[in-house]
């Protein structure tokens, strides 16, 4: 699934490690999530966007209803 | 931190060796044991199984690792390479079966386990590639 975590990421100057950290998963969960080879459960979906203080819909783009 | 330095699939590891120390030991007790002509009847049996003993609970750890693996991501990893571990030995030992019926040499079913564990590690390696 795209998602703008890179970016996200990006602007706090973060690292994947730093991200995995703050999110309590592994820096491998995060390079998966971000390169959109995986798609991570709703309750991280929720820690994500709780951490970035944005809404699941605006960091994850559902692209399978087009 | 969970599922970093110390991930669960670590923790469990540890527990693996002393079983699979334990199976060696019992492995080497069986053989010699079932050699004797002495050993006969449900006591030859009863030493018979002690190897598998071990070995069950090797997959009895695993399966609790995997479920106690707090990244989901690291526990989508190992599900899916346990189920090709488990597919691939299906295919194998399903495909040999028959092909024993057609003449083809007799394999022991103790190298099902070896089978499995090879295969899974190799996936466990292949899923691992395809997320990077």
């Amino acid at each position: 699934m795209k998602n703008r975590l890179k970016v996200l990421r990006a602007e706090r100057n973060w690292s994947q490690a730093d991200l995995a950290e703050r999110l309590e998963v592994s820096r491998q969960s995060v390079n998966a999530i971000e390169t959109g080879k995986f798609d991570p459960s709703l309750p991280l979906a929720f820690r994500i966007a709780r951490l970035f203080g944005q809404t699941i819909e605006s960091i994850f783009e559902d692209d399978s209803g087009k | 931190m969970p599922a970093r330095g110390s991930s669960a699939a670590q923790r469990y590891a540890r527990r693996i060796w002393p079983t699979m120390l334990a199976y060696v030991v019992l492995l080497a007790v069986t053989i010699w044991a079932l050699d004797s002509t002495a050993v006969r009847g449900a006591l030859r049996y009863a030493i018979g199984v002690l190897p598998a003993v071990p070995l069950v609970g090797v997959i009895a750890l695993v399966a609790q690792a995997i479920s106690a693996e707090p990244d989901e991501f690291q526990r989508a990893v190992w599900a899916e390479a346990f189920s090709w571990g488990t597919a691939t030995t299906m295919v194998a030992t399903t495909v040999w079966g028959f092909l024993e019926m057609a003449g083809a040499p007799h394999v022991p079913l103790y190298w099902v386990f070896p089978l499995f564990t090879a295969s899974t590690l190799v996936a466990i390696f292949a899923v691992r590639q395809r997320y990077q």
